[in-house]
């Protein structure tokens, strides 16, 4: 059978183990959020991310994943891409840790996707910020020791994208992650931003 | 690009159906004249791909695949307008016949028949979330890269 597939994301529980897989198909539009809360799934207006006063404040970091059911054969080349241009408006200062944008945890080498076996729950001061991915101490394990652990999501283009987890699977299964964080800049413009495409690709027989 | 009327039949589909949606179906033909489709043309049940190859799923991941060496043609053709009635029907895959083109490619001895369809599926934009084969993939051999093999392109 062609398999049937939906967004998911992967949130609570504990590194390793994610304590909820939420299908975010019905949502929205949009279909997922980024707070300052482990609520990527809550389209709404709680826990957003504050324009900080000094430095930057940082969402928590979502993982988002593709779940495949029913019967097929086989599924394989998971990748992910974003427009090119987020209109968010993040603010342009300080540009420590890194410009304000919206990011994807990235690998060196390899799939740049997480395996639930290296998920880790978002974590930092609900209502604030969320923990920086490649913060030292707390940041995202798969992702803080990476020469590059962060990419921004407008490099990955329709003609450039993200391998996100290039496994072949024959049976019903949950991909690997793509995590996204967003962080602003004490520059940036209160509001509630629009709505941003992205767009899965994946190969099937 | 999709004109406005054929994104509004993909949305109005994908809301009902968490599949993606399909316009084309393979068929693999053998040497002694038999041939397999994706649906079969009486009751539109589907055929899964390992069935052209092998006795059963477990061999064809395996590697086992003794039907291989009687495959002559493999093919992605248009899903006619009345069985994508009956495909949604039976199978509930989501059909819109889009065009008709289609594509055979002659398989010789040793050959590794190459079938694959891409998907599409956008997400968290302002309207709902659509999902679409939009390539059709062909080839005598896998592993092939891209530019060699034939595409048939939805857009």
């Amino acid at each position: 059978m062609v398999a049937t597939v939906n967004v998911e994301v992967w949130k609570g529980g504990v590194a390793g183990a994610p304590g909820t897989l939420v299908n975010v198909d019905a949502l929205g539009p949009p279909n997922i959020r980024l707070h300052t809360a482990d609520t990527p799934d809550a389209i709404d207006t709680t826990t957003p991310v504050p324009i900080p006063t000094s430095g930057q404040n940082f969402s928590y970091w979502a993982h988002i994943s593709l779940n495949f059911g029913g019967t097929f054969t086989q599924i394989s080349n998971f990748r992910h891409y974003s427009d090119g241009a987020i209109g968010w408006t993040f603010g342009t200062t300080p540009v420590t840790p890194r410009v304000p944008g919206l990011y994807r945890g990235n690998r060196d080498a390899g799939d740049k996707g997480a395996p639930k076996a290296n998920y880790q729950p978002a974590a930092g001061t609900s209502g604030t910020t969320g923990f920086d991915l490649l913060d030292a101490t707390n940041g995202h394990p798969y992702y803080r020791a990476q020469v590059t652990g962060v990419t921004n999501i407008q490099s990955d283009t329709s003609a450039a994208p993200a391998t996100i987890d290039s496994s072949s699977y024959t049976v019903a299964t949950d991909i690997k992650a793509l995590v996204l964080q967003v962080n602003v800049g004490t520059d940036a413009t209160q509001g509630d931003q629009g709505n941003e495409l992205m767009t899965w690709l994946y190969d099937e027989i | 690009m999709p004109d406005d009327l054929f994104l509004e039949r993909l949305m109005d589909i994908n809301s009902r159906y968490n599949r993606p949606i399909i316009s084309h179906f393979w068929i693999v033909h053998y040497k002694d004249g038999t041939a397999l489709p994706q649906f079969d043309p009486i009751d539109y049940h589907e055929n899964e791909y390992w069935r052209a190859f092998s006795d059963s799923k477990e061999d064809y991941v395996a590697g086992i695949m003794p039907k291989k060496k009687d495959i002559v043609k493999i093919g992605w053709y248009s899903i006619p307008e009345d069985a994508g009635m009956g495909i949604m029907k039976e199978c509930g895959i989501p059909v819109i016949p889009l065009s008709d083109k289609f594509k055979e490619v002659r398989i010789k001895e040793n050959d590794e028949p190459y079938l694959m369809r891409e998907t599409i599926f956008r997400y968290a934009g302002s309207q709902p979330l659509f999902k679409y084969v939009n390539k059709y993939k062909i080839g005598r051999n896998i592993g092939m890269p891209d530019e060699e093999l034939y595409i048939i392109e939805i857009d």
